[in-house]
């Protein structure tokens, strides 16, 4: 009896975690989407209204019209679309090539290429953005979608490596060779055997991938100079921030608006992530 | 036609001083035979089989599948099929697929494909599973379809590295019988690779015991576990294995005699004729006696009687020890018993009224001792 009243007692106490964890996390979304509601007095309403009294689309109505000088502000959002999307296909691509061969074969400088890796990935955002600059002044690629992808893409290949190799590494060896005795070819190997098993490493990484490219604030406010090339995060401070201006609405709108796609693709590859794949190729 | 043929073959890993996996790996199997090769885990034997599948390169000597050299052939052109101790299915193909792969890598059409597949599914017992993923098979059921990846392509040599190793007893017996069947039904050569000496020993037409990255020992069934070449075999196969111990031979009238628990046995001049024994009268040898060979003299006393199985012993001399462990196991019971200088397990019919502990007296079947040199470990019969 009592130990069942004590049972109960910490079930009760579980939910109420999960709860405060919950709100925790949860709230500043909330708040993101509530104020992208509010007018710009009803921001700066005291107390804070945890409801919008009167919602208004406003702020997203400027999203849509908005400008920057002369650039739409929708153009923000197809520059950070292609440029993340390139980005998650070549850094994926390059990284599937990489970890195969981290993963299956063994040569003279593994580790060295496997902890240089690592090693470059230490290196912090900034300490790499003024000789990227130079580099790309001198090779013309400032305001360039190309010069975009290729600091992306060098910024989180290193990860993506990684994880890749790690997930790579779950797929046992025996399918390789079975496929070779079978009468593959390594590059068939790896399409038709290792590719369809490592789907959700992909997906995980990509996503990835996608989150280091859509996020990135600093590389795209550095390398392009042109309004019209920039990519959502400068180009939601360009719109909504600035040393006088805070327009919080449109910020958050904004915000709501770069925070979507991010939902979007964890709810689509979602059942990639989930493990157990590989579940029957061979004994456990 | 294909038998394997390995000529001084040997497989050194890079790195780590070379370590030699293989040595000096010589052995002719025959068209459509089926050899096993079995030792302790680290022995070689799947490195060895790996080299005839094209996993491993072959850093010395030749292979010759079919009287062809393979040593630089892709494993696709050496018209082999593997199986392996985890299945290594692909679980994202349904089994048909699994089965098909194959063949579809080689082009062939896609009705002949559906026919192949059906006849092996057919032998295998698997057609309902046909449509099913891997993951939603027992053990027993992957390892069939394995199997019928396998013979889809109606290879020249199969290649089986442990595929049993992963199931539980019972299944692991039921498939011993049932890729017995196959081999006889295929008439293919089969090469077989485990660590498991029942396995070795109820399958294989020949068997060849490795150990350290040599081999030991290639032979029948019946020969090596009645005639091991060294003290290694002796321990190796069989189980419990072979009782070995040390004992003096002497000089005895115009015969020898071997010194077995304090005491002297006369040898059967038939079995360890004069020429064998001549260099080792006054020295130690290292004897060997199979469990079965050993009686409790209870079960002795009497005529020989071929309904129980009592044999007609050489001698009538017994060695005097005592019971410390006996082991019902079913049919048998292995009695651990004690005598001066030994430990030694004697095999019984449980049927029998033994005795659980106390004194017992051991009469040795001296026509199926088997004595190795002390020092080399050697089989003295082929030390001559």
């Amino acid at each position: 009896m009592m130990r069942r009243r004590h049972r109960a007692a910490g079930k009760a106490g579980l939910a109420i975690l999960v709860a405060v964890i919950l709100l925790w996390t949860l709230f500043p979304v909330y708040w993101m989407v509530s104020t992208s509601l509010k007018s710009p007095t009803a921001v700066f309403y005291n107390p804070p209204e945890l409801f919008p009294a009167e919602p208004t689309a406003e702020n997203y109505g400027k999203l849509a019209g908005g400008t920057v000088g002369f650039t739409p502000i929708s153009r923000f959002f197809a520059n950070s679309s292609i440029v993340s999307g390139v980005t998650i296909v070549v850094a994926v691509l390059l990284a599937l090539f990489a970890s195969y061969g981290l993963s299956r074969f063994s040569f003279r400088l593994k580790r060295p290429v496997l902890v240089g890796v690592l090693i470059s990935q230490m290196f912090p955002l900034v300490v790499m953005l003024t000789p990227l600059y130079i580099l790309y002044i001198h090779t013309g690629m400032i305001n360039t979608y190309r010069g975009l992808v290729i600091a992306f893409t060098g910024f989180t290949l290193p990860f993506c490596i990684w994880m890749l190799k790690s997930f790579m590494d779950t797929i046992p060896r025996e399918l390789d060779e079975a496929a070779i005795i079978e009468g593959c070819s390594r590059l068939g190997v790896l399409r038709r055997v290792v590719l369809p098993l490592l789907a959700p490493g992909l997906a995980a990484t990509g996503i990835f991938a996608f989150l280091d490219a859509w996020n990135n604030l600093l590389f795209p406010m550095s390398l392009t100079t042109d309004v019209s090339m920039k990519t959502l995060p400068p180009g939601m401070i360009l719109a909504f921030g600035g040393e006088f201006k805070h327009d919080w609405g449109g910020m958050m709108a904004a915000s709501v608006l770069v925070a979507l796609p991010v939902v979007a693709v964890m709810v689509f590859l979602q059942k990639y992530l989930v493990s157990g794949l590989t579940a029957g190729s061979v004994k456990d | 036609m294909a038998g394997i043929l390995f000529k001084n073959v040997g497989k050194t890993y890079p790195g780590m001083g070379g370590t030699k996996a293989v040595r000096d790996f010589n052995l002719a199997v025959e068209d459509k035979e089926f050899v096993v090769i079995v030792g302790p885990s680290g022995c070689g034997k799947s490195t060895t089989i790996r080299m005839v599948a094209g996993l491993e390169d072959i850093t010395a000597g030749e292979i010759f599948i079919g009287g062809r050299c393979i040593n630089h052939m892709e494993p696709k052109e050496r018209d082999i099929a593997m199986v392996f101790q985890n299945y290594a299915l692909f679980s994202h193909m349904t089994v048909f697929q699994n089965m098909a792969f194959g063949l579809q890598q080689r082009r062939t059409p896609k009705a002949q494909i559906a026919e192949k597949v059906r006849k092996a599914a057919e032998i295998l017992e698997i057609v309902p599973l046909l449509q099913r993923k891997p993951g939603a098979l027992s053990g027993g059921e992957r390892q069939r379809v394995a199997l019928g990846r396998a013979i889809v392509r109606d290879p020249a040599v199969f290649l089986l590295d442990e595929p049993l190793s992963n199931l539980d007893a019972k299944m692991r017996a039921a498939m011993r019988a049932e890729i017995a069947k196959l081999h006889q039904r295929l008439g293919a050569t089969f090469l077989y690779v485990t660590h498991d000496q029942i396995e070795a020993m109820t399958m294989g037409e020949r068997i060849v015991v490795m150990q350290a990255g040599e081999i030991q020992q290639v032979d029948t069934p019946e020969n090596l576990y009645l005639n091991p070449c060294n003290t290694f075999v002796a321990g190796f196969i069989g189980s419990p294995p072979m009782n070995l111990g040390e004992g003096a031979v002497t000089k005895q009238g115009d015969g020898f005699a071997l010194e077995i628990g304090g005491v002297r046995f006369e040898l059967p001049r038939a079995r360890f004729p004069e020429e064998t024994l001549a260099g080792y009268a006054g020295r130690e040898v290292v004897w060997g006696l199979r469990p079965e060979n050993i009686f409790p003299e209870f079960f002795y006393a009497g005529e020989a009687d071929h309904l129980t199985g009592r044999p007609v012993l050489a001698t009538t001399q017994a060695v005097e020890g005592e019971v410390f462990l006996s082991e019902m196991t079913g049919a048998d019971t292995y009695l651990h018993v004690r005598i001066p200088g030994k430990d030694v397990i004697c095999r019984v019919s449980s049927g029998l009224r033994h005795r659980q502990k106390g004194k017992l007296k051991l009469i040795p079947d001296l026509s199926r001792l088997v004595l190795f040199d002390q020092d080399s470990g050697r089989n003295l019969r082929d030390a001559v």
